[in-house]
């Protein structure tokens, strides 16, 4: 061989081997695949914020609210003036949180509006809320008196002294006890220890999770259902259900209206109509929902059941 | 050896297309006008009573009596033209003779058209024959579609077959036997 | 020469380098599979529940058609009735099945039901059957000879009534009264249109391949009441029925003159339509019956003309060079659907039903043959050529093309009543080959060969009757 033949050769086998090296230490680099696997998350979908009050699980027969001792009522400080009214936070927080309003108390809205809130009864019927307090924290929110700690007193507000604007203006105040506070009671003490605050209306969660039961019972049934022909699967039917608070129907399901009609699938609207209704029939009556929910608003005493063919 | 093999080979092929070759006319046919009667005795009369101007004469005296047509085309090319000439020379030797002819399709079409196109092939091979001096009063078309395959296979072959226009000479008028 | 060893090392390293600096990439692994069916909140924010639910198959119903019980033995001019009630029922299973839409449960395993069962049925053993419908019904010879047969169809799971029909037929008709009582169960657990009492005209066919003997015979849809019209001396060729059901107008080779007849199934009778020495053949009613459409070949041109059925001058509808053939009203009377090769091959046309503002509709490669309107008028059925011959369907406008066979040589589609199933015919390859009738769903499900005494071929489904 060759004197530059060898040298080339030398060069060429170091430059491999100084390829295989580099090459090497990126493959030790190279980070352990398994550690990017993303954990599957649970969604569930449902608005947190809502217009009324809500809760969860309604108390159609909640304890008593006791009114909180109280001392005189003093000057609170002085507001901000943009104090943005307590919205229900997303977590389960019980009240420590200081701009929260505190719980139930004969008042019908804890909105700091600066006026005397016209004392209602505390009557155990399910009156506005004040947050939607989750239900396992709940023992401990809704009857907790007072916090002496919060500031803000929903009630009667009084002008402030003072010489600057803010200092003079209406500032919340603790309550005042009307003369009539007990305007309402029954005189019977209630032997309700329901801890759950009462409301008006099954908030989206829980309506969300009610829905998902009916669903699951009725989805084995629907399964079952067989298409009539090409273009059926295009019509979405929506029937309004009665259901007995045992499960089973009250009645004979209403139509209430179609989706996804043309003149192609006309003829199949009929047969759709009858495939959703056998698919709840076929499924009844259901079972394990939670009778609390039954005859609110938004209870399922009374929903309407959604149906189409897959395709 | 090899040369012999060849030699054999090349004999036997001879032999065996010898008889493939056209079939001539055995005689010339009789100026126009001449002796009408051809007795059974007579010189060279050959197989029976060939009368003339008969159907059989005419599939005895023409080269065919079918010419064949491309897929779906109805044209008449150079051999269909030797062929309707021939046909078209016998007719005019033979004034009275009145012919039908079929046309006839293969199985690679629907019923409605291959009756239409059957027609097309007809009249086609028709007016070549009126282009060469018959009159058109004595020919008939009539079409069969794809009722009425020469050969039955369901291959090119066969087809190439069954595309065809058949000339039938109609003897005194009855009929050609079945449809 | 170590110049250029050098510079491919390097090369080499450098192009090496680069993809050492790419690391792979993280595997992020299978994302969560979302929760099933989650159901929407409230749409409108406003009070009521609303559940969403999605679901269903596609196929065939499973359905229970127990014999029907006859109301008292008795001998009538069609057999007695509990052999009757057996063969209601099996009428009306084998319609169903044949359908493709429906699984009757196996007969010899349902229970026999008793008369007064019929309006009461035993929900509890059905809903065990696995049945998601009933059909029940009785047997009754009436005083005057006629036959009273009630059929009854039930939801299992609803455990409700979903429809009930009684039907009064002579003896001779008893078969009859099963095709009603099954069209009465297909259309309520379909939401498609009657079609099991009608009858098939078509050409029986039997004999070599090159001398065919064809004959024009009539059947009921299901193979029943089979009978021959012709004797088969002449080819006969594409039978249609009237709208009133009373004639067929077929074509003939009698006398050698390919000419179009309409045969009156009352009387036998057959009068010639057109008198001209022209070939004529594809002879049509019009929905109304007034019109008979037809073709005829002149000179090498085929065009489409149109007679009054009862006979007169016949009017000219189409004059393009070409062969324009076939032809097929649309169900309103007022458009005709033909097939013509004066684009250079045959493609399909729309024109008015007097012949004018021809437009074609197919464009999708390969040719177009013997269009047939829907009875729905929403698809025209054809036979599109291309190697291989297959039936499909289209919509009217053309367009949304759905081929719905697939083998050699399948052609001459004929629609049911209803517009939802297909008859045509296929033919075999080779010298042997023969012709059968098929019929297919129009979703392309359910093919399945039309049992006829002999072969078969050119079929035309007929009306319902009435």
């Amino acid at each position: 061989m060759e004197r530059s033949e060898k040298i080339g050769l030398g060069v060429a086998g170091a430059g491999h081997l100084i390829l295989f090296g580099l090459l090497s230490i990126g493959f030790l680099a190279t980070p352990n695949p398994a550690k990017f696997k993303q954990q599957p998350m649970e969604v569930s979908l449902a608005p947190e914020v809502a217009i009324e009050q809500a809760a969860p699980e309604i108390a159609t027969d909640p304890a008593q609210s006791v009114a909180p001792e109280e001392g005189l009522p003093e000057d609170a400080a002085p507001p901000a003036p943009d104090q943005p009214a307590p919205a229900p936070e997303p977590e389960p927080r019980p009240a420590p949180a200081p701009p929260e309003p505190a719980p139930p108390r004969p008042a019908p809205r804890p909105a700091p509006a600066p006026k005397p809130a016209p004392v209602r009864p505390a009557k155990p019927k399910p009156a506005p809320a004040a947050e939607r307090a989750p239900a396992r924290p709940a023992p401990k929110a809704p009857a907790k008196p007072a916090r002496t700690a919060a500031p803000v007193r929903p009630a009667a507000a009084t002008r402030g002294s003072g010489s600057t604007q803010t200092a003079t203006a209406t500032k919340p105040r603790g309550s005042r006890l009307g003369a009539d506070f007990l305007k309402g009671l029954s005189p019977e003490a209630s032997n309700s220890r329901n801890p759950n605050p009462p409301a008006t209306r099954i908030g989206a969660r829980a309506a969300a999770n009610i829905g998902s039961a009916i669903q699951r019972q009725i989805q084995p049934c629907a399964n079952r259902q067989v298409t009539p022909g090409p273009g059926a699967e295009r019509i979405r039917v929506a029937i309004n259900l009665r259901i007995n608070k045992d499960g089973s129907l009250a009645g004979r399901p209403t139509v209430r209206g179609h989706d996804g009609v043309d003149g192609e699938n006309e003829r199949y609207v009929a047969r759709v109509d009858d495939l959703a209704i056998a698919a709840f029939v076929g499924c009844a009556p259901l079972t394990g929902l939670p009778p609390e929910l039954y005859a609110v608003p938004g209870g399922w005493s009374n929903f309407t059941l959604r149906y189409k063919l897959p395709g | 050896m090899a040369k012999t093999t060849t030699t054999l080979l090349i004999g036997a092929a001879i032999l065996a297309t010898a008889a493939c070759s056209k079939k001539r006319p055995e005689t010339l046919p009789p100026p126009p006008g001449a002796a009408v009667d051809q007795g059974p005795g007579g010189p060279g009369g050959g197989v029976g009573a060939v009368v003339p101007g008969s159907a059989e004469d005419f599939r005895r005296s023409v080269a065919s009596d079918t010419v064949n047509f491309g897929l779906d085309m109805y044209d008449i090319d150079g051999t269909a033209r030797g062929i309707l000439d021939s046909q078209a020379d016998w007719l005019q030797r033979y004034p009275n003779a009145r012919i039908t002819l079929e046309g006839h399709c293969d199985e690679r079409g629907t019923r409605e058209y291959n009756l239409a196109l059957g027609d097309r092939r007809a009249n086609s091979a028709k007016n070549y024959l009126v282009a060469r001096g018959i009159s058109a009063s004595r020919i008939t078309t009539i079409s069969y579609g794809k009722e009425r395959p020469a050969a039955l296979g369901s291959d090119e072959a066969s087809y190439a077959q069954n595309r065809r226009a058949v000339t039938v000479v109609l003897s005194g008028g009855g009929s050609m036997g079945g449809v | 020469m170590i110049r250029t060893l050098l510079a491919l090392s390097l090369t080499l390293l450098a192009g090496s380098a680069a993809t050492a600096q790419q690391l792979p990439t993280p595997d992020v692994g299978d994302p969560a599979p979302a929760p099933a069916q989650a159901p929407a909140a409230p749409a409108n924010g406003g009070s009521e529940l609303v559940v969403d639910v999605t679901g269903g198959i596609s196929a065939p119903l499973p359905i229970a058609i127990p014999v029907m019980p006859a109301v008292s033995v008795a001998q009538t001019a069609a057999g007695s009735t509990d052999a009757l009630g057996r063969q209601l029922a099996e009428i009306v299973t084998n319609d169903l099945r044949n359908s493709g839409l429906f699984t009757p449960l196996d007969p010899s395993r349902l229970r026999s039901v008793t008369f007064p069962e019929v309006t009461a049925p035993a929900y509890d053993y059905w809903g065990g059957t696995g049945a998601q419908a009933l059909v029940q019904g009785y047997v009754r010879a009436n005083g005057d000879g006629t036959l009273t047969v009630g059929c009854y169809l039930y939801d299992v799971s609803s455990r409700a009534e979903l429809s009930r029909q009684g039907f009064v037929v002579s003896p001779g008709d008893w078969r009859r009264a099963a095709h009603k009582c099954a069209d009465t169960v297909y259309t309520r657990l379909t939401g498609e249109g009657p079609y099991f009492d009608s009858r098939v005209v078509y050409v029986s066919e039997t004999g070599p391949k090159a001398k065919r003997i064809k004959r024009l015979a009539i059947m009921d849809q299901d193979g029943a009441n089979h009978r021959f019209l012709t004797n088969g001396q002449t080819i006969v060729l594409t039978p249609r029925f009237a709208p009133n059901q009373q004639s067929i107008v077929y074509m003939s080779y009698l006398g050698r003159i390919p000419s179009i007849y309409v045969y009156d199934i009352g009387s036998g009778r057959q009068r010639l339509v057109v008198r001209n020495a022209a070939t004529t053949f594809a002879p049509r009613f019009s929905p109304d019956g007034r019109y008979i459409l037809y073709s005829q070949a002149t000179g090498g041109n085929t065009d489409i003309y149109r007679v009054s059925s009862g006979g007169g001058a016949p009017q000219r509808l189409t004059n393009a060079p070409g062969i324009d053939t076939g032809g097929s009203y649309s169900p309103d009377g007022r458009r005709i659907v033909f097939e013509s090769d004066r684009s250079g091959g045959q493609q399909l046309y729309v024109m008015n039903a007097d012949g004018s503002n021809q437009q074609r509709i197919s464009f999708g490669g390969g040719r177009y043959a013997t269009p047939v309107w829907s009875p729905r008028g929403d698809l025209i059925a054809f036979t599109r050529i291309a190697g291989a011959f297959r039936v499909g369907v289209m919509n009217a406008g053309g367009g949304g093309e759905k081929l719905l066979t697939n083998s050699w040589q399948d052609e001459g589609p004929s629609w049911a009543p209803n517009g939802r199933v297909l008859m045509f015919f296929r033919q075999g390859r080779g010298n042997a080959g023969k012709a059968d009738l098929w019929s297919v769903d129009l979703t392309g499900v359910n093919e399945r060969r039309v049992p006829t005494p002999l072969d078969g071929s050119d079929p035309g489904w007929g009306p319902l009757r009435p």
